[in-house]
């Protein structure tokens, strides 16, 4: 088994759940750790972006000693793939997740395999989203021990086609600039607007 | 944040100021001190139940101008003609959008087909004014849908509707020959006129991608609608009430106003009944009591309504203003029986359910005799605080008693608070009568001297 510490493997478990009930609406931002004042939050700018959408709604990742549900598969009941969340800040953290025999999971997986975790981390993030919606980093901030990413959701345009009730899997992987050593929590928050499509609010930041 | 969550919040700052008291009243033996040694106490649901069973008393209708069936039918074309661009089955290819445009296009649908023969006649009109926009609001979706919006057609629309109000104001001047009824007239156009303009101000640029935003559109374009039918019908109320030869009562409005305000400043200085930092002027502990928030609406009323006065005025609406100040005043004197009342020791924890049916008797028989004290033009507006505290109280003790599997109990916050609204409603509606007379005579006095 890698060298899974008990705190992050609560860590994750905890945010696995906060992503799950984040909802559509409002805006929720958590972390484990204690949340510090707001002018301790940073504003993160040059980070790089994978994102990936898998139309048949399978879960894109998942953890490999965890008892969930094999990654290749949705979740039972349609209501597509579970959330989950992570901050990857070494090579032993990324050993402990499976990626799916699917192209968009194995591009994801390509995107944090390639990351020198000497001075960078990976924030990872998947979703079970409506075929009809977009998903969209608004933007990542970071505090000393804790980086939050700020997801919005849109509608697609009207000549966009999709089906009312399908659902799709969305895998973010976002490379920060900075390594993982000291940090204790990571947080998403998400927003049932953008303002309107192709009018996200970006943060900042780049993209692959 | 819901009005009520609002009242919540101010009821634990009024509270915590009152029970501040609670040392000086437990020594001074006020009657109503709450045993902090008992649980608040619980009350018997059927008693309750049958306290707010009966609908909230309907205030007259009487309106000085009649609206000809012609008004409606002219919001019931449009609406119409707006339905039929959408076909009764749309699709595109976005199936959330397609749900949403047959589930609107459903809803007006059966809108349109409800009877209104009840209702008065100036809600019959709003009724339609709102499916019309509806209709509207579901056109600009379909179209923005399907590639057909057109983004300067609709800057036009804003640009021909700005500029009719414009043209509607310059000529706007308040003409009618008794000065009361034409307060009570242009009230009501001056609120169409906030209907039209708010869209006008408001809306958001066009989207440069409208398949992009859709809905977006839709509220452009069912907002123009809305500021459309708003002029429409306050052109044609005005008009109609006008006549030929009816003299300008805008001067005596403006004086109204400004007189009315000035005797709210003079009574709100007079009464003390809350010292400037807001404490009570009694000691007594409020603590899970109708009184804790009676205390807390009779106070805010007189605040609230001085501040809507305030902005009446900066949007150059003296009815509304004038409205404001007369219900401001009546505030003020209710604000003061209330005090009263509790430095008497009322309002104390309600022995059984009876006392929320006996507060709803005196209320009913207040507001009642409130709207007969003058003419309905005056005596509705003026006591409608009055009403809507009545309403809250029932509508918040039936929610209760909805809750759930049918209590055979409710909690003692509930009861007070049923109580305290029921209390409001009868304190304000008593003080209402001596509003009126003085808005009344102070248009009529205003009239005369301009």
């Amino acid at each position: 088994m890698p060298d899974w510490s008990r705190r992050r493997a609560l860590h994750a478990a905890v945010s696995t759940a906060v992503a799950a009930l984040a909802g559509c609406s409002g805006e929720a931002s958590v972390s484990s750790s204690p949340t510090p004042a707001p002018d301790d939050a940073r504003r993160v700018t040059d980070y790089e972006l994978k994102q990936v959408r898998n139309a048949d709604g399978v879960a894109l990742f998942g953890r490999s000693d965890a008892d969930e549900p094999t990654p290749t598969e949705s979740t039972p009941g349609g209501v597509g793939a579970p959330s989950a969340s992570t901050h990857l800040t070494g090579p032993e953290e990324l050993s402990a997740f499976a990626f799916a025999d699917v192209p968009q999971a194995t591009a994801l997986a390509r995107f944090v395999r390639a990351t020198d975790f000497e001075t960078r981390s990976v924030y990872l993030y998947q979703r079970s989203i409506p075929a009809c919606y977009d998903l969209r980093l608004v933007g990542v901030r970071r505090r000393s021990d804790s980086v939050t990413a700020n997801f919005c959701r849109d509608l697609k345009p009207a000549d966009v086609a999709c089906e009312r009730g399908d659902r799709d899997t969305v895998g973010v992987a976002v490379r920060l600039p900075f390594a993982g050593d000291g940090f204790s929590g990571h947080g998403t928050g998400l927003r049932g607007s953008c303002g309107g499509p192709g009018r996200a609010v970006g943060e900042g930041g780049g993209g692959s | 944040m819901t009005g009520e969550d609002r009242r919540g919040a101010r009821l634990s700052r009024r509270g915590a100021l009152a029970v501040g008291g609670a040392g000086l009243a437990a020594l001074a033996g006020c009657a109503g001190v709450f045993d902090r040694g008992d649980d608040p106490p619980s009350y018997d649901a059927s008693a309750l139940a049958a306290a707010v069973e009966a609908e909230t008393p309907r205030p007259p209708t009487a309106f000085p101008v009649s609206v000809p069936a012609s008004m409606v039918e002219r919001h019931r074309t449009r609406t119409r003609d707006l339905l039929d661009a959408v076909p009764e089955d749309p699709s595109v290819p976005n199936g959330v959008v397609t749900a949403r445009l047959r589930e609107q296009r459903r809803r007006v649908v059966e809108s349109m087909a409800e009877d209104r023969s009840g209702e008065p006649p100036l809600d019959r009109l709003r009724s339609w004014r709102w499916l019309r926009a509806e209709a509207a609001k579901l056109r600009g979706v379909y179209r923005a849908a399907t590639g057909d919006a057109d983004g300067a057609a609709v800057a036009d629309r804003r640009d021909g509707l700005r500029s009719d109000l414009a043209a509607f104001l310059d000529g706007w001047e308040y003409r009618g020959r008794d000065p009361v009824d034409a307060f009570a007239v242009h009230r009501r156009v001056e609120r169409l006129v906030d209907r039209c303009r708010d869209p006008l101000e408001s809306g958001s640029p066009f989207p440069a991608q409208p398949t992009d935003a859709v809905f977006r559109v839709g509220d452009l374009v069912g907002g123009l609608e809305r500021a459309a039918a708003a002029l429409a019908d306050a052109t044609a109320l005005r008009d109609r009430y006008v006549g030929d030869g009816a003299p300008s009562r805008r001067a005596a409005v403006v004086a109204a106003a400004d007189r009315l305000d000035a005797a709210v400043a003079r009574a709100d200085r007079a009464g003390g009944d809350a010292g400037g930092d807001g404490t009570p002027p009694f000691e007594r502990d409020l603590e899970n009591t109708p009184a804790q928030f009676l205390y807390d609406v009779a106070s805010d009323l007189v605040e609230r309504r001085r501040r809507e006065m305030d902005e009446a005025r900066e949007r150059g609406h003296p009815a509304t203003a004038a409205a404001n100040a007369g219900t401001a005043l009546a505030g003020v004197e209710a604000r003061s029986a209330v005090a009263a009342a509790i430095r008497d020791g009322e309002y104390g924890r309600p022995a059984d359910a009876a006392r929320v049916k006996t507060e709803r008797r005196r209320a009913e028989t207040a507001l009642t005799a409130a709207w007969d004290s003058g003419p309905a033009t005056v005596t509705v507006p003026l006591a409608r605080p009055a009403r809507e505290e009545f309403a809250s109280g029932v509508r918040r003790l039936r929610s209760e008693l909805e809750e759930g599997s049918a209590p055979a109990s409710v909690s003692a916050t509930h009861v007070n608070w049923a109580i305290g609204s029921l209390a409001y409603a009868k304190h304000y509606a008593r003080a209402t009568p001596a509003a009126v007379d003085r808005l009344a005579s102070t248009l009529r006095g205003a009239a005369t001297d301009g």
